[in-house]
């Protein structure tokens, strides 16, 4: 016959089921939330990235100007770029690129072409070049009146903002199903020692430790949470991979790429690692308290 | 640690001992008696007459309303908690309702104060399976209890008690669920314990059981002493 795994009957109660069931979902949710912080982290750097080494130069047409003046203030513009020690690159955008560009809002159609449609030139830093953007502008609009270069700082900023906000809240959702999850791995353990309060009489009066009872307690819920936990973290990756594949299918030049790092989805594992720890030490706390309690 | 056991003090103490439950009167009063380490002694009276109650006072099942309980020369009022595990597995004992595990084999259970006390399974299993079989319960071994008869369940009870040589070893009605034959086997079977130096208390109400060995007896009579064995100091202070 095999070895009872426990001196108590845990096959007899509900936590059986329960356990694993919560954490199931503690793990689906707080790996989703995790998720999701990851995703919007690698986003912005990766648009931080992106913009922090370039410059967006825009020469907006002169009223009634002639063409000419345009391409001309444009090479002038050009023309100090190039000698601006940082720059690696800095090419104008043609004009057929920018109607391209503007189709899917203004179509095709030969009215574009008419439009007084700004000049873009694209520019690329050195990375830590340490060009001073103020003085540049500065220079740029001597040779192209009404000029602005943007350097998506401002931009970058209020995404960032948005983030953090968003990462905040996300941080609150994980720890605010911690806390249920506490709260209600408490009462599973409460009940536990209630139900099977003569199984532990009789464990203490051969001789066992609280802390015995405690392991029994604490070895039940680690095998309860890990199952549960590992039934969580799949469904969740299973909903990100999910959402990696909607997002690239959807719009891939307007959403960004969703798609986690290795690394990214071995810290979701964490997930289910960190819920049974939480779950083993309370249940371990909450043992240990309620029997101090007993005579 | 202070030693469990030190030679030339009683083995238990009750000093002006009395117990009740919650606000009812009191089911044990003035209760004074010392026992010494390797004696022998019955606990005798009728139903209701206190022994069970005094029997959960000496394992630590219960606490007194007042008085002063001793073990092995230790005060229980002021034992602190986490010295209770290793007083009580000096203790064995045999309860009425023998308490044994449902969801585990007569192994098992047997093996359950070894297990508490940290030995591997594999280690007790010899000696529990030795013991069974010193109780007549070698072909049970494997066997729930519920599968079992009250009497197999009684000695595998007993095995339980005896498996970490207790220096005290209580009994509350061991008798019980067997027959005459069987109770004075099981009987025997406590004197063998106890000439090799546990000190035995047996609780029962079998006055015939109690006439055929020569051992004291205390007798409650409605939650008093009403007769000490002779010998036996009545002021363990």
């Amino acid at each position: 016959m095999a070895r009872a795994r426990y001196d108590l009957p845990f096959t007899s109660d509900d936590s059986q089921w329960f356990v694993p069931a919560i954490l199931a979902l503690m793990v689906f949710l707080a790996a989703l939330s995790l998720g999701g912080i990851l995703m919007l982290q690698q986003t912005i750097e990766r648009w931080s990235a992106g913009f922090s080494a370039a410059l967006t130069i825009q020469i907006s047409p002169e009223e009634n100007a002639k063409p000419a003046t345009s391409d001309e203030q444009v090479n002038k513009a050009l023309a100090v770029l190039r000698q601006t020690p940082g720059v690696m690159s800095a090419e104008a955008i043609d004009s057929d690129a920018i109607a391209r560009l503007l189709e899917p809002w203004l179509g095709s159609g030969p009215l574009v072409r008419d439009l007084p449609l700004p000049r873009l030139i694209d520019v690329a830093l050195a990375p830590n070049a340490g060009v001073d953007v103020v003085t540049l502008a500065r220079q740029i609009v001597e040779v192209a009146p009404g000029a602005t270069v943007d350097d998506h700082r401002d931009w970058l900023r209020n995404l960032r903002n948005l983030v953090r906000s968003v990462e905040l809240i996300s941080a609150g959702v994980i720890v605010f199903m911690a806390l249920v999850g506490i709260g209600v791995i408490v009462l599973v353990t409460r009940t536990g020692l209630l139900l099977h309060r003569d199984v532990v009489e009789v464990l203490h009066l051969v001789g066992a430790r609280d802390f015995y009872v405690a392991r029994q307690f604490e070895r039940h819920v680690l095998a309860m949470s890990l199952k549960g936990g590992m039934i969580g973290l799949a469904l969740a990756a299973g909903a990100l991979a999910g959402l990696d594949q909607v997002s690239q299918r959807l719009a891939p030049s307007l959403l960004p790429n969703l798609s986690l790092s290795a690394v990214q989805w071995l810290s979701l594992v964490l997930v289910p690692v960190a819920a049974s720890a939480i779950t083993v030490a309370t249940t371990r706390v909450t043992v240990l308290r309620t029997l101090t309690r007993q005579p | 640690m202070r030693p469990l056991e030190t030679q030339n003090q009683p083995i238990v103490s009750f000093n002006n001992v009395g117990v009740r439950y919650g606000g009812g009167p009191e089911v044990l009063a003035d209760i004074n008696f010392s026992l010494d380490p390797g004696s022998f002694h019955f606990i005798t009276g009728d139903s209701g007459a206190g022994k069970s109650t005094l029997l959960k006072l000496m394992y630590l099942a219960h606490r007194p309303t007042r008085g002063v309980v001793s073990l092995f020369g230790r005060d229980l009022a002021i034992l602190p908690r986490d010295q209770r595990p290793q007083l009580r597995r000096q203790i064995g004992v045999v309860f009425q309702d023998f308490r044994l595990l449902d969801h585990l084999s007569a192994l098992e259970n047997v093996a359950l104060p070894l297990r508490v006390a940290g030995i591997p399974y594999a280690q007790a299993r010899e000696e529990v399976t030795e013991l069974l079989k010193w109780v007549w319960l070698a072909d049970r071994i494997e066997a729930r209890p519920s599968t079992l008869s009250g009497g197999e369940q009684q000695r595998v009870a007993i095995a339980r008690a005896v498996i970490n040589r207790p220096s005290l070893l209580l009994a509350d009605e061991p008798t019980g669920n067997v027959d005459d034959g069987m109770a004075v086997r099981l009987l025997y079977l406590f004197e063998e314990l106890n000439k090799l130096g546990t000190t035995i208390v047996i609780a029962t109400h079998n006055q015939a059981l109690v006439s055929r060995f020569s051992h004291p007896q205390l007798v409650l009579k409605n939650g008093t002493i009403a007769r000490l064995p002779s010998g036996t100091p009545r002021d363990a202070a």
